[in-house]
């Protein structure tokens, strides 16, 4: 077999610029952040939503690479989460949070690793154990009514309370409560050193 | 149907008033004395309005001194006693009900504010467990009632409590609820769940933060409920466990060894009508949420206002719609932490004087039982006796400069028992002795009650350490005493002219031990204070320095004893010499030996970049988009939100990402997590901003996530 028989490889799809370097690496990093570990898998995917942005940017050239490659992963997610909750997950701005929900809770990363947005060959029992996720916060209301009661505080307390409620009103009356006190001190100081 | 419950004799109206009679005559025997030997002192010098004052204070806290030595004295024979107190709770609970499926709902509740997240929930999840293991699990619900201010904290409780729930299985079974508004703290929290969901249980078993209980005991109390009716709370006696420091070491140590007699003389006049002391406790929730909601005080915090101290008052009220409130003596399994320093001690104790201060208030309220007014009243009396007793103090030297000032020679006069009276010194020291002897009868009367139980003593190291462990402690208490004295007048006086009282900012080390800085600062005063004091007490006469002596070597020696009791080290070596061992270190029960592994797995878990760990929290609802789902999930979503709402969470968004959270205050943060619209927002944000438009902090979170390693080194390149 000589080398001219090889198929020649094919340019790369990707361009070599540093705005994409940017967007392939955030959009690696925001699988990751979805608990995928598998380098392969990692690649695979970062590598179709790249190429799926840049096709997108090429139609909308005002698009920076990295809004097109989050605005791809986000799209990509969503339809995932539609295929495997059903159009009722929830709108378009809550699906993301509700799909992210189902995974922590049904556990995909650790008992479905290679499944990761993956629609196709999803098996039934990881669709089912996501669809069946919900996070019970409570159980359901019963409400009463525990609301403050007063209490009669009887005649000294209430006598008190008023008072305390005339100094607070009154700065002149503190001022000569103070007065008065610092007097009786002295007083009594005098009375001592007699 | 309910298992039958074997009926128990409780005291009729008699016998509850010929025990009380029996500690009030005690309590006599004891003061009456003490006071006429003090009051004849003073008549043999020539009374005057000092000496008049002198004996006043001297009565009062002669009387608290002596109500305490009574209560040991009396639960030291309740446990003598063939069969031990007949009128105890735990009594009603038969063995043979022991398998008996419990058909009782009761929610398990722990308020949590800012607590470590890791302590908090591996702690409920030893109490889950051990629970479970009993066969009565499907019994309990569990919720975690968060006031948690802190963003982080409240993001940590978030993702563990999701984690605790499906590790343990247990969806439907533990719930975490976190309030928008900390309306009323504590006391507000636990209301709130009762007007949720109060109607759907039983009971509530009340946990505190740092709380473990065995199953057994939850198991129990519950039980115990079931077989009284009438029984409207039942407070067990939590044992402090997991000391470290030496000052924690020796609280546990002191609470295990003398606690037990004077839990058992508190039960032994309180019967049942008992007080609440906020945790560890069960109670039936229907009459709770009927009868004891609380009401606002006359005036403004600290002194009026909200109720701070809520438990006192909720027995208080339970009692008075005529519902028991009991002590649950020797029931076991039940623990908590305490404080780890001296500073965190005076901390706590400001929290609760501030709430036993506002129960000045109650304590002529119409409707209450004399009992609660009385433990209301020694709630109170358990600070106010500090300013009492410098006030003691400083009386004492005021009459002995006066007549230091008379130049004259002492020649007292006759007695009131003339000519039965002993020599003027001897009768002063034979008073102080006596005066000592009380302080140190309980101690003593513990001692003999851990000699009369075989195997006991091993529990505790035996008796060479536990000698040596009171010796220390004793030593150490002493020291610390006037301490507190200085602190809790402080406290009372500011709390009185409606201030609050301004901390130093608590920093610590990396086991919660003091810090010189905060050390110094805290305890200067006090120094300085006790210095002056000896000083003056010296130039008036040096005879009464040296009595003043154990009082004014604690305030001079304030920092170092502070520095040295909260120092782990010196704890881990006391522990290394057997020193202040409870049983729960020689012979731990499960439920802690777990716990304590447990935890020291958490410790050992990778521990975030120092950059991020202030805000990381914060940082994993933004980015993580698990934590952000979940934290989503667990907020209430809007129907809609005002545009300047929609504006002020754009500015603070924007702000967030490009300066970092480190130019966000508390408040913002919080407001930023409170919005779900904002937390969507923020998630997409973060991921699609470009690299240098975000803040250098939210760069080097980013880069966590990153498969990526830094381009390897090369000698090429320098």
């Amino acid at each position: 077999m000589s080398l001219s028989s090889l198929e020649p490889i094919p340019p790369p799809r990707l361009p070599a610029d540093p705005a994409w370097d940017e967007a392939f690496m955030r959009v690696e990093s925001y699988l990751r952040a979805h608990q995928v570990e598998s380098r392969i898998l990692l690649s695979r995917l970062t590598v179709e939503i790249i190429r799926a942005a840049r096709d997108r940017v090429e139609a909308e050239p005002n698009v920076a690479p990295l809004a097109a490659a989050m605005k791809e992963a986000n799209a990509r997610l969503g339809a995932w989460f539609t295929q495997l909750l059903g159009e009722e997950a929830g709108t378009r701005q809550r699906l993301g949070p509700r799909g992210r929900l189902a995974l922590v809770l049904a556990g995909v990363s650790q008992r479905w690793p290679q499944h990761f947005l993956d629609g196709e060959t999803a098996p039934p029992e990881m669709v089912e154990a996501m669809r069946a996720t919900y996070l019970e916060v409570g159980p359901e209301m019963q409400f009463t009514n525990m609301a403050p009661r007063p209490i009669d505080l009887g005649p000294i307390a209430n006598v008190a309370g008023e008072t305390w409620d005339t100094f607070r009103r009154r700065p002149w009356l503190r001022g000569a409560a103070a007065v008065l006190a610092i007097a009786g001190v002295l007083a009594l100081i005098w009375f001592a050193t007699r | 149907m309910s298992p039958k419950i074997p009926p128990i004799a409780w005291p009729d109206r008699g016998h509850i008033a010929v025990r009380r009679l029996w500690m009030g005559a005690l309590m006599a025997l004891l003061v009456g004395p003490a006071v006429f030997a003090m009051a004849d002192l003073h008549y043999r010098t020539g009374f005057d309005g000092w000496r008049w004052a002198h004996l006043g204070l001297f009565a009062i806290l002669f009387s608290l001194v002596a109500f305490g030595t009574v209560q040991a004295l009396v639960g030291f024979v309740q446990r003598r006693r063939q069969g031990g107190d007949p009128y105890r709770i735990i009594s009603t609970v038969g063995v043979e009900l022991g398998a008996a499926p419990l058909k009782a709902p009761t929610a398990v509740v722990m308020p949590v504010c800012n607590e470590d997240p890791s302590r908090v929930f591996e702690g409920l999840r030893s109490i889950i467990e051990a629970v479970d293991a009993t066969g009565q699990g499907d019994n309990f619900h569990y919720f975690i009632l968060s006031d948690s201010s802190d963003p982080n904290r409240w993001v940590e409780e978030e993702a563990a409590w999701l984690a605790l729930t499906q590790q343990l299985h247990a969806r439907g079974r533990i719930f975490y609820r976190k309030r928008r508004v900390n309306t009323n703290k504590k006391a507000g929290n636990m209301a709130d769940f009762c007007r949720r969901w109060g109607r759907g249980y039983r009971y509530m078993v009340v946990l505190d933060a740092d709380s473990v209980m065995t199953g057994e005991s939850v198991v129990k109390l519950t039980r115990m409920m079931e077989a009284n009716e009438r029984v409207g709370i039942i407070q067990t006696v939590p044992q402090l466990v997991r000391g470290e420091t030496m000052l924690s070491r020796m609280q546990q140590f002191a609470s295990r060894l003398y606690g037990s007699i004077f839990s058992a003389g508190l039960n032994s006049w309180q019967l049942g009508e008992g007080n609440y002391w906020g945790h560890n406790a069960i109670i039936r929730l229907e009459p709770f949420i009927r009868h004891c909601s609380l009401p606002d005080l006359p005036g403004a915090e600290p002194f009026g206002g909200r109720i701070l101290s809520h438990d006192y008052v909720e027995a208080a009220l339970m009692r008075r719609a005529g519902w028991a409130v009991w002590l649950a003596v020797d029931l076991e399994g039940s623990y908590e932490e305490g404080p780890t320093n001296l500073i965190d001690f005076a901390k706590r104790d400001r929290r609760w004087l501030q709430g036993n201060l506002q129960h000045t208030w109650l304590l002529t309220a119409r409707g209450l039982r004399t009992t609660s007014r009385l433990h209301l009243l020694l709630g109170v009396m358990a600070f106010v006796a500090s300013p009492l007793w410098l006030a003691f103090l400083v009386l004492s030297m005021v009459i002995v400069w006066r007549f230091e000032a008379t130049g004259l020679t002492l020649l007292p006069g006759d007695g009131l028992l003339a000519p039965y009276h002993l020599p003027y010194g001897a009768q002063a020291l034979g008073l102080f002795i006596f005066t000592l002897s009380l302080l140190f009868l309980p101690k003593l009367l513990a001692l003999i009650d851990l000699a009369c139980r075989p195997g006991a003593v091993l529990g505790f190291g035996g008796w060479p350490r536990v000698v040596a462990s009171v010796v220390i402690e004793t030593v150490a208490f002493t020291l610390i005493a006037p301490v507190l004295m200085l602190f809790h007048t402080k406290f009372v006086a500011l709390t009185l002219s409606g201030r609050g009282v301004a901390w130093i900012t608590q920093r610590r080390g990396a086991d919660g031990e003091p810090e010189w800085r905060e050390t110094i600062l805290t305890h200067g005063g006090q120094t300085a204070f006790g210095l002056g004091w000896a000083a003056l007490a010296w130039w008036i006469q040096p005879a009464l320095a040296a009595w003043m002596a154990p009082i004014l070597l604690g305030l001079v020696a304030a920092i170092p004893v502070s520095l040295l009791t909260g120092q782990v080290a010196w704890g881990n070596r006391l522990r290394s010499w057997g020193l202040f061992m409870v049983p729960e270190e020689t012979d731990p029960p499960t439920v802690l030996r777990e716990l304590e592994e447990r935890l020291e797995a958490c410790r050992h878990h990778t521990a975030p970049l120092p950059e991020l760990a202030d805000d990381l929290g914060l940082m994993e609802v933004v980015l993580d988009p698990y934590v952000n789902a979940v934290h989503l999930a667990l907020l209430r979503e809007r129907e809609r939100r005002p545009t300047a709402r929609e504006q002020r969470m754009a500015t603070l968004s924007e702000r967030l990402l490009r300066d970092g959270p480190g130019h966000l205050t508390k408040a913002e943060k919080i407001a930023l997590l409170q919005d779900d619209e904002a937390v969507v927002e923020l998630h997409r944000e973060i991921w699609s901003c470009p690299t240098e438009k975000l803040s250098a902090w939210w760069q080097l979170a980013i880069r966590h996530y990153n498969v990526i390693s830094p381009a390897p080194p090369t000698v090429l390149h320098r």
